[in-house]
């Protein structure tokens, strides 16, 4: 006989799926929102980041050890850490989410922008063309496909995290797994669903960001770096 | 900078560090560890070998390079709650211990199997070469020449998916009463201003325990990682690959 | 040399985000602060002209799907009426809301009586439930809140055990628990180790052998006790797998649980701003709910029907609004 905790109900009923399409597609665009504001920020730091650590090179190791620290800090831990200082709100859970983004986003731009061959630069350099004109123009542009392959790991890292947001209140699909989990016996399907959206959100970005980063290098198509 | 001040008064309460006491901070990071410590064994006995076998005879390349995202597309908390609702509806585990446990194994085996896969299919092919013409059998070879050569890669994979799962531990002090240090952290939220210092602390140990388990771990593979072999450029691209947060 | 940016590849690479973008811009600009629970009904059209200008009425409530209920119960039928209500649900543990409220973050909350004494202000536990009323405005006076009329409405902590367990060991009141050697073990949410009318009502109330375990979420709670991984676990008295047989609340002899009636307890300065008809709309509403009104709610919510939901037919059922 199952436990009292466990109703009796199937783990995923379409019905309710159906009757809350609405509330779905809500929590999915909420969902969406976080990521992208985090990663967006995340990459605009970044970006600095990386400008420094390519014109002063002993920078890098330093800026990579603090993403590395950042990174390493378990979600739950960041909240608390962040709460004096933000209160609860939107800009705890995307400060939070953001730190999970440098390391990698770093690391990607300046191995991308390291990984533009040298002929490419001298040519630049010989037809006259100035540091940070080359940067942007030449050197940041050639090196898109690995950042791309950067924010894709980024941005699928992030997606999970916003789950976990929902512990202070936000998390788009996190809030519904976090509500179903908190019905009295839990509500199987708004844990299923909330995960399984949470899956299909995450591997959807993924193969679109893939997408970008093929059709960046139409010259290359070796097998993707990561 | 009250906060400061009650936060470390907590921190360096005497029966906080009570090693008898189930509330205490000993208590709670050996069970936070006894479950890290255990999903990431876990992960390892099932992956490290079947991806051995896997990348020794050059099969399923397409499903070792995509398991790898598909593991970090899974929301760790869903995971964890997941595992849990099916542990309420089969009885045949506790719901206090295996759950979290299995959710977190689940979680460390994309990266560990993926790298390890990746490990050995970067093993020089000619040396592997040499050593079948020299007579070496397959099992010889991949004991002797493929293990050895991709151990650092290897190593770095699992420190890296025990450095998430220690992270990731805390977050099952929701659904039990095992969450390790994230309890601090669950419970101080829970009670609001006066609980901040409780907040503040438990983070504190908690990221102190994750960094400290790197570290621990990057000693491990100086043990383990025979001399001539060490790669620590390799391993940063391994980190890049394979990263995952809690 | 051509900039890469301009080249076919790189525009063709940024399409699919740039239709990202337009699809999120279109798809609205919900408000990413509202929990789920939070949707805001549609304003009605025929609202009452007599309502006086004046501030918005931020509803809230504590961290268990009762309580978003009996909010979006009041809040719906405010709104109905023609009031402009905020939301703020799901807010914490009363160790939060309390000083929102006293700041004046929020507005509304619906208490429990005996709890918001004994826990909010460390106060005795009422004998009855006018005098608590009282005392609980006395306590509010500071903070600028009023107090308004209790509902019929209880819903009260439940110290609850397996129904195998109370049978192996022949207890059915709490204090037989005292009888048991080596103490039992009993998990609770992390809030309720200090509070009297919770762990320390059990220790010190009842003087019981007791190991306190902290579970944070009432169903990993129940999942516990059932493993036989605690001996006695805290619900609420209108929880629904109460009515499963194969759980017994443990009687409360002694009575660490005072009197928990449902009471809207509402900032000052709202009420003087919108006057008596609002007091009565809320009025009228808490005399309606009832203890079985409370299960019924909580039997809704297990069924995945979301609060506003549950909220907006018991209204409607009872004529309180359209």
């Amino acid at each position: 006989m199952t436990a009292v905790v466990a109703q009796a109900r199937p783990l995923l009923e379409w019905d309710w799926v159906g009757r809350n399409s609405a509330l779905l597609w809500e929590l999915t665009r909420q969902h969406l929102y976080f990521t992208v504001v985090a990663v967006g920020i995340g990459l605009a730091i970044s970006l600095a980041l990386s400008v420094v650590a390519l014109r002063w090179r002993a920078t890098l190791t330093p800026i990579l050890g603090f993403g590395s620290v950042l990174y390493t800090i378990p979600s739950l831990a960041l909240f608390a850490l962040l709460l004096p200082v933000l209160g609860i709100g939107d800009a705890l859970a995307i400060t939070a989410l953001v730190t999970y983004t440098i390391l990698i986003l770093v690391r990607n731009i300046v191995a991308g922008v390291d990984g533009v061959p040298r002929e490419v630069i001298e040519a630049a350099d010989g037809m006259g063309y100035r540091p940070a004109r080359r940067f942007l123009e030449i050197e940041l542009p050639l090196a898109m496909p690995v950042v791309v392959a950067g924010l894709r790991i980024a941005s699928v890292t992030v997606i999970g995290l916003v789950t976990v947001t929902a512990l202070i209140g936000r998390g788009g699909l996190g809030a519904l797994i976090l509500r179903g989990f908190r019905t009295l016996p839990p509500f199987p399907t708004m844990i299923v669903v909330g995960t399984l959206l949470s899956v299909v959100l995450a591997i959807t970005v993924d193969l679109l960001l893939l997408g970008v980063e093929r059709a960046l290098t139409p010259w290359a198509r070796r097998k993707a770096a990561p | 900078m009250q906060l400061a001040g009650d936060t470390l008064a907590w921190l360096t309460d005497p029966a906080r560090w009570d090693v008898t006491s189930s509330a205490g901070i000993p208590f709670r990071t050996f069970q936070h560890l006894g479950v890290s410590v255990t999903a990431i064994l876990l992960a390892c006995a099932l992956a490290v070998p079947l991806a051995l076998h896997l990348a020794h005879r050059r099969r399923a390349e397409a499903l070792a390079s995509s398991v790898v995202n598909i593991g970090r597309a899974i929301p760790s908390f869903g995971l964890i709650v997941l595992f849990w609702l099916l542990a309420t509806r089969t009885g045949w585990v506790g719901t206090q211990f295996w759950p979290l446990v299995l959710a977190l194994m689940a979680l460390a085996l994309p990266p560990v199997f993926t790298n390890t896969y990746t490990a050995v299919r970067e093993v020089d092919a000619a040396t592997v070469e040499a050593a079948r013409g020299m007579g070496y059998t397959e099992s010889q070879v991949l004991r002797r020449i493929e293990l050895p050569l991709a151990s650092p890669v290897i190593l770095a994979g699992i420190r890296i998916a025990f450095v998430q799962v220690v992270a990731t531990t805390a977050i099952g002090a929701i659904v039990t009463n095992g969450g390790g240090l994230g309890r601090y952290v669950v419970d101080g939220f829970a009670r609001g201003v006066a609980g901040r210092p409780t907040v503040l602390a438990g983070a504190l140990l908690l990221a102190t325990l994750t960094l400290l388990a790197d570290g621990a771990f990057g000693l491990l593979e100086r043990l383990l990682v025979p001399d001539g072999v060490r790669d620590d450029a390799r391993r940063a691209d391994v980190a890049n690959r394979v990263g995952a947060a809690g | 040399m051509r900039s890469p940016f301009r080249s076919r590849p790189v525009m063709r690479a940024l399409a699919p985000i740039a239709a990202l973008g337009l699809l999120l811009a279109a798809c609205g600009d919900g408000d990413p602060e509202q929990t789920p629970d939070a949707q805001t009904g549609d304003p009605d059209d025929d609202a009452a002209t007599d309502i006086p200008d004046g501030p918005e009425i931020v509803v809230s409530s504590f961290n268990f799907p009762e309580s978003t209920i009996l909010a979006e119960v009041y809040a719906q039928a405010m709104e109905d009426a023609g009031y402009p209500v905020g939301r703020e649900l799901d807010l914490g543990t009363r160790e939060l809301t309390l000083p929102a409220l006293a700041d004046g973050q929020i507005d509304f909350l619906p208490e429990y009586l005996g709890s918001a004494l004994v826990t909010g202000f460390g106060e005795e536990p009422p004998a009855d439930v006018d005098s608590g009323a009282d005392a609980l405005q006395a306590a509010f006076e500071a903070d600028g809140v009023t107090v308004l009329t209790p509902a019929p409405a209880v819903n009260s902590n439940a110290f609850v055990t397996t129904s195998a367990f109370a049978e192996e060991h022949g207890v059915t009141t709490i204090g037989d628990l005292a009888d048991i050697d080596g103490g039992i073990t009993f998990a609770g949410p992390p809030e309720c180790e200090e509070r009297d009318t919770c762990l320390l009502g059990l220790t010190d109330g009842y003087g019981l052998d007791v190991t306190f375990e902290s579970i944070q979420e009432p169903a990993a709670r129940l999942a516990a006790l059932e493993a036989g991984d605690v001996d006695l676990i805290l619900l609420f008295s209108t929880d629904a797998p109460l009515a499963d047989e194969r759980l017994l609340q443990l009687e409360d002899t002694e009575g660490i649980v005072p009197p928990e009636n449902i009471v809207p307890v509402i900032r000052t300065e709202v009420v003087d701003a919108y006057g008596d008809d609002l007091v009565a709309l809320l009025d009228e509403v808490s005399s309606l709910l009832t203890t079985e009104v409370l299960t019924e709610f909580n039997l809704r919510s297990s069924e995945g029907l979301a609060p506003d939901q549950i909220a907006g037919d018991w209204l409607a059922e009872q004529g309180l609004v359209g």
